[in-house]
């Protein structure tokens, strides 16, 4: 291998990577202050949740392909089916943390079991020390593939790293400088809500990344070094020593582990805390999962592609299944003799890593601060902490210290006792210890029956069986522990052996630690918590997360303070843990909202200590924040009917918003009709105007000047009395109309000649159709058959549509029509005038109450708007039908009765 | 009738997703499990690839293309929808 690569460049290499990443945070941090988010964006989101992707799926995959064939695959095969199916708990899992403010999984926890700092503190602790092998791994990946193409490759060294003095060790700097950048990209400032846009931005960049290099090195392995995939796959079947690779069920990996690395790789995905901060945390929007539902199943589809060839052509290269076939990637790829590629390949693999270690200390960080150093601090005696001062610095100092701890305890972990295992095995071990949260979250979420003590005493059970089956073993192979703990069990007594605990087999160590630590997990969650009585605040909050859809975003946790206090005290609280700026600018938002001043009114309502609540709560943690507001507020006890009782109320407010909806379209609805009315109240007040000035104008002629020759006096007289005709028509009509809505008209009913009717109302108008000497033409049968209905009223039809159409037809030559025919079991009038045709839109329209169409020079037609209304109502009434026909030469207006059938009360 | 399915309760519609989440997780579970991978376990190549790895891979696919087109259905029926209120 003489493309061997320098040290330095690579380290140099390495950290313009980092700072790269770095860069890309702190742009997109700006850029999202700015308004102008990078982050809130379905695709970003998808692609920051591959930080579930980390230096063990790209190194340690391939080493456990070597040893177990498709052993790898359900790591993957877990989160897929999680986020294809298990949406429903993440989406359930991002609202509750945001309508409480939930900063971190232990925050959550603790939130759940009525805000309790000890099931917090003790979420935070097992966190901790579950993820460390995790972190351990990714510290130890980095320096073995600094190792593997620096060329020193006798991986054998790896075995005594404990040998070699910390200051000379090169992981140990790159620890140091990973602490760094998590402290950078996490906790430089407190940011609300626990966001970090600019380290989203980054892990999406480096999940790209990742999978752009292990592509890249699969495709030049399966291609380049071999010549095809089924040329690698014929190759191995020809040696005839893999077979045990392509099938399973066989010692290396049981259908029994199978399963059981599903069940916690499906569990880890969301309660690892890195997946729990990237997953529901970091989430900007709840849509984003529609998307990320389908591309991270993806993601990690391609991403395990390639694992299978390059772990076989590894087997066949170097013929070796030990510690080196964890750097097959890298030691396979630099057959190729391009440095270039090897380089971008290693730039893959630690892209993979630091993603992971910044992500996860941060996310502990958070918990660690939140929900174990700050309770731990206000509950100390005298300390007095809650009166301090600046304590938002403080809190940034506490995440700092944290995150070097943390992964300082990872990289003594490798160093002492990690060095034992391949990448995958500490890999698992944290994912067992992460499942033990999975009953107190998923139960917690919904089964409103699950108790604090339930969960306290699950976890507590769940850890121990986990300490003793996986922990303690690993500690007797490193010789702290006698072997013989191992293989004969404790003092000897074989049912208690570690690796067979109660004389099960058949399950390899992980599978069968997660076998054991779940099962007694929730055997004890279930019975403790149906024999456990909760509190009121546990109840409330079971209430509250259980059912967090029923209450909407903003859930009134005003019932949990009956009590009063002072707003200045409130303020002061406020300020020590988020700074003057962050405090002043929430309590002006809140005034705004609700319309207070604070000057004025010193007394701080229950929402008012609710509302501080929760931002103390985004910065310190659900039960600091409860137990911090609780010492400046005045409580009087709640009982449980209470709190149920507004809880009651809260959700019967939102049905009752929700129906407010549906009558506001109403309203509108109303106000149209209202606006009609208005119109048509100037139409009638003009039209009765109109004729009643002519009255008056002409009869005051009369009155006033008497000598007034007898022919003029004739023609006034007449004009007078046509007038008087028009009002006392138009009047009739307003009030048969009303008559008619009311529903006090009196029908008399009796069998009609729908002729006789016509004739008749034909007859009426005469002197009208003469006078506009229109062309008018009736077609009537000679008979027809007997209708049951009210004589005058079917006749004011008639006159109505009739009138209608001398107002509107042609003004030329005007033509009017009525014809009568029989269809089925009605008879039809049509009445037809060849003025301009309705329009489609507006044919229903013009049945509707004071509705009057513009006629073509936009002038208002005379009349009341109500005659064809009137007309729909007397139709209607008699169990017919009226509308206009579809034509173009004029408006077809027709109405049709049933032959008499009694059909009419 | 518009009026009656729009006056469903809320929570009504959410269990219902539940339910088919439920369903679909436990059915592509079973797909992925004893016995009936046990079907496609056996020291066969099929186009030079082990038919267990075929079996697998194809499975994933299924299953995010299935889950590709719940969430692509329009109207209340699918996945997760745009409107967060109805849920």
């Amino acid at each position: 291998m003489d493309n061997i690569i320098n040290p330095h460049s690579l380290l140099s290499l390495s950290l313009i990577y980092v700072c790269m990443l770095f860069a890309i945070a702190y742009y997109c941090e700006k850029r999202g202050k700015k308004g102008r988010s990078v982050t809130n964006n379905p695709y970003v989101y998808s692609l920051a949740l591959g930080v579930y992707c980390t230096a063990w799926a790209f190194y340690g995959s391939v080493g456990q392909a070597s040893k177990t064939g498709v052993g790898f695959m359900p790591i993957y095969i877990g989160p897929t089916l999680m986020m294809v199916t298990g949406w429903v708990i993440v989406k359930k899992l991002i609202r509750i943390s945001k309508v409480h403010h939930i900063t971190s999984l232990a925050d959550l926890i603790a939130s759940r079991y009525g805000k309790s700092s000890v099931l917090g503190g003790f979420v935070s602790i097992v966190a901790v020390f579950g993820i460390i092998p995790y972190i351990s791994l990714q510290l130890k990946a980095i320096p073995v593939s600094y190792l593997v193409i620096t060329g020193k490759g006798d991986l054998s060294a790896l075995k005594d790293f404990s040998s070699i003095p910390i200051y000379s060790d090169t992981s140990f700097y790159i620890t140091l400088v990973l602490s760094l950048f998590a402290i950078l990209f996490g906790t430089r400032q407190l940011t609300s809500a626990e966001r970090h846009e600019g380290m989203v931005a980054s892990v999406a960049f480096g999940s790209i990344v990742k999978l752009a290099a292990f592509l890249t090195a699969g495709m030049f392995i399966t291609y380049g070094v071999f010549n095809s995939f089924p040329d690698i796959l014929t190759q191995a079947d020809l040696t005839g020593k893999f077979k045990h690779l392509f099938t399973m069920g066989t010692a290396s990996i049981t259908h029994a582990d199978w399963v059981m690395y599903i069940i916690i790789s499906m569990l880890a995905f969301l309660l690892l805390p890195r997946q729990f901060q990237m997953t529901v945390i970091e989430n900007m929007d709840e849509k984003h999962l529609n998307k990320a539902i389908w591309i991270f199943p993806l993601y990690l589809l391609i991403i395990n592609f390639f694992v299978l060839p390059i772990a076989i052509g590894g087997l066949l290269k170097f013929n070796d299944a030990g510690l080196g076939a964890d750097t097959f990637v890298l030691s396979l790829s630099m057959l190729e003799n391009n440095s270039w590629l090897t380089l971008f390949i290693f730039i893959g693999g630690l892209s993979a890593a630091v993603d992971m270690v910044i992500v996860e200390t941060v996310a502990l960080s958070t918990m660690i601060s939140n929900n174990l150093i700050m309770p731990f601090l206000i509950w100390m005696p005298g300390l007095n902490f809650s009166k301090r001062s600046n304590l938002n610095r403080f809190i940034l100092y506490i995440r700092r210290v944290s995150i070097i701890t943390i992964l300082l305890m990872g990289y003594f972990y490798f160093r002492y006792i990690g060095e034992f295992f391949a990448l995958i095995s500490s890999g698992l071990i944290s994912f067992v210890a992460i499942a033990q949260f999975a009953p107190l979250v998923f139960g917690g979420i919904f089964w409103r029956g699950a108790t604090k003590k339930g969960a306290i005493t699950a976890l507590s059970t769940g850890v121990c069986i986990w300490v003793y089956t996986l922990i303690l073993p690993s500690l007797a192979k490193t010789g702290t522990l006698p072997e013989t703990f191992i293989t004969a069990g404790p003092f000897g007594i074989e049912i208690l052996k570690p690796y067979n605990l109660f004389g099960l087999t058949g399950l390899n160590p992980v599978a069968h630690s997660a076998f054991w630590s779940l099962f007694v997990n929730i055997a004890t969650y279930v019975t403790v918590s149906l024999f456990s009585r909760p509190t009121t605040l546990e109840q409330t909050q079971a209430e509250l997360f259980v059912n967090v859809f029923k209450y909407g975003t903003d859930s009134k946790e005003s019932v949990f303070w009956k009590g009063t206090a002072n707003v200045p005290d409130l303020k002061s609280l406020l300020i020590r843990f988020l700074g003057k700026g962050r405090t002043e600018k929430a309590l002006q938002t809140y005034a705004v909202q609700h319309d207070t001043d604070f000057s004025s009114n010193p007394n701080a309502d229950p929402e008012l200590v609710s509302y501080a609540e929760k931002l103390l709560s985004s910065a310190i943690g659900s039960a600091s924040a409860r137990v911090m507001v609780a010492s400046v507020v005045k409580e009087e006890p709640l009982d449980i009917e209470d709190i149920m009782g507004v809880l009651d109320e809260t959700s019967q407010v939102m049905e009752y918003s929700r129906r407010l909806e549906k009558a506001n379209a109403a309203n509108v609805r109303l106000k149209e009709l209202d606006n009609l009315k208005d119109e048509f109240l100037a139409t009638v007040t003009h039209e009765l105007r109109t004729p009643l000035t002519s009255v008056r104008s002409l009869s005051e002629i009369l009155h006033e000047t008497p000598d007034i020759d007898s022919e003029t006096k004739k023609t006034f007289l007449a004009t007078i009395m046509s007038e008087s005709d028009r009002l006392q028509r138009l009047i009739g009509q307003t009030l048969d109309f009303q008559k008619i809505e009311s529903g006090t008209v009196e029908w008399v009913v009796q069998e009609v000649d729908i002729i006789k009717v016509i004739n008749n109302s034909i007859l009426s108008l005469k002197p009208l159709i003469d006078e506009k000497k229109i062309d008018f033409e009736v077609i009537l049968p000679e008979t027809s058959p007997v209708i049951e209905g009210d004589q005058d009223m079917l006749m004011q039809v008639v006159i109505n549509i009739i009138s209608n159409g001398i107002k509107f037809c042609d003004k030329e030559s005007p033509k009017i029509s009525v014809r009568l025919s029989k269809q089925g079991n009605d008879i039809k009038v049509n009445i037809k005038n060849n003025g301009p045709p309705v329009d489609e839109h507006d044919r229903k329209k013009i049945f509707e109450r004071f509705i009057q169409l513009k006629s073509s020079d936009n002038t208002k037609p005379e009349g009341t708007g109500l005659g064809l209304t009137i007309s729909k109502r007397i139709i209607d009434f008699h169990h017919g039908e009226i509308g206009v026909e579809e034509s173009c030469d004029g408006a077809d207006f027709y109405f049709t009765l049933p032959f008499a059938s009694g059909t009419i009360s | 009738m518009t009026e009656n399915k729009q006056k469903k309760h809320p929570q009504s519609l959410f269990a219902l997703r539940t339910k088919r989440a439920t369903g679909f997780l436990i059915i592509a579970f079973l797909f992925f499990n004893y016995p009936l991978i046990s079907i496609a376990n056996q020291p066969v190549f099929f186009l030079g690839i082990p038919v267990l790895y075929l079996y697998l891979f194809i499975l994933w696919i299924t299953v995010i293309v299935v889950s590709l087109l719940i969430v692509n259905r329009k109207n209340g029926n699918g996945y997760p929808e745009e409107n967060n209120r109805n849920l």
